[in-house]
């Protein structure tokens, strides 16, 4: 059942990530709160994980708890973390190919301006691909767009090489 | 007596009779026999004059077909003669349609083999350019690469976004 609750819980949840691999290891912390419940246990998700919830997850689940967004019982419990990790695996998502390993702090400013950009929270599939030599290529929707130094490269080379021959060939 | 007188005289006759008889028989034996040695003769002089003109016949003959064969013979000799020397005019056409033709041909397969080493060098000077640029290209990649540092990755990306929101990519 989607509530406004679990809409702005699936925000939260969504936001804690910002590529591929941050929306798998989020789902498997996710699933694996799922053992917790159905232990006779009363009280929230992470009253019933205790200790075992990871560093990651405090904040987010202090936070939903404090505004009230997470159920009381142990059935609807389970819904709202299926209904977390439906959303997650359902996000949209941008290719995105740099030719180096960015930080988590560059990732983080890149999914924002690009969220921003298309008007809802997406994921960023990352590849790091050294060929292009820097500058991006972004596939989104079946669409391409690349601004690459390789490129630039490429077309100057062969200028080169068109002058160089014409050179040639006029002597 | 009387009767033994005529008997006698029968007899007598009778004895005369055949003696007569035999004197005849003698005669006409004798003529036969001349008869027969005449005819003898006759043949011999027949066969001999036969003989005669056989050979005469037969020599004429030989003469006639000694001179037919001559004849025939210089006749066939003449004939593979003028065969010979037209087997030779042939054989000696032929040659120089053959010596033509090999020129013809050495020289269509030399111009050709020019403008197969013309192209394959043309060709081979191609790829060779096409190698140069493709390793000039992977070592300004590489080194590029390593001399652009992380900021400036930061920005070439940041700059790349805005070329795509700038292309309304994301919309």
């Amino acid at each position: 059942m989607r509530s406004k609750f679990n809409d702005s819980a699936l925000v939260i949840f969504a936001n804690m990530v910002n590529d591929t691999q941050g929306v798998s290891y989020l789902i498997d912390q996710l699933e694996g709160l799922k053992r917790f419940l159905f232990k006779d246990k009363e009280g929230t998700i992470s009253e019933k994980t205790d200790v075992s919830l990871a560093q990651n997850l405090l904040p987010v689940f202090a936070e939903i708890e404090e505004k009230g967004l997470e159920p009381a019982t142990d059935p609807a419990q389970l819904q709202f973390l299926d209904s977390v990790i439906n959303n997650l695996k359902n996000l949209p998502c941008v290719k995105t190919i740099l030719a180096f390993e960015p930080s988590e702090t560059f990732i983080a400013r890149l999914n924002s301006d690009i969220s921003a950009e298309i008007g809802q929270k997406v994921i960023l599939e990352l590849v790091v691909d050294r060929h292009i030599v820097a500058g991006a290529i972004f596939e989104y929707e079946g669409k391409v767009f690349g601004d690459t130094l390789e490129e630039k490269l490429s077309l100057a080379l062969a200028r080169l090489v068109k002058n160089l021959s014409q050179g040639k060939a006029s002597k | 007596m009387m009767a033994q007188t005529g008997d006698l005289i029968l007899l007598f006759i009778v004895a005369l009779y055949f003696l007569v008889l035999l004197l005849l028989m003698l005669f006409i034996l004798f003529e036969i026999s001349k008869l027969v040695q005449k005819d003898k003769e006759a043949k011999t002089a027949g066969d001999h004059r036969v003989e005669i003109l056989f050979e005469q016949i037969a020599g004429r003959l030989s003469d006639n077909l000694e001179k037919q064969v001559k004849g025939q013979l210089a006749k066939y000799a003449q004939e593979a003669q003028s065969s010979t020397r037209g087997i030779a005019k042939f054989v000696e056409d032929q040659q120089k349609a053959i010596a033509r033709e090999s020129q013809f041909l050495v020289a269509n397969a030399f111009s050709r083999t020019q403008k197969e080493l013309e192209q394959y060098k043309k060709d081979g000077l191609a790829r060779i350019d096409e190698d140069l640029n493709q390793i000039v290209l992977e070592a300004a990649r590489d080194i590029l690469g390593r001399s652009i540092s992380l900021s400036e990755h930061e920005e070439l990306v940041r700059s790349a976004l805005e070329a795509a929101k700038k292309k309304r990519f994301f919309s």
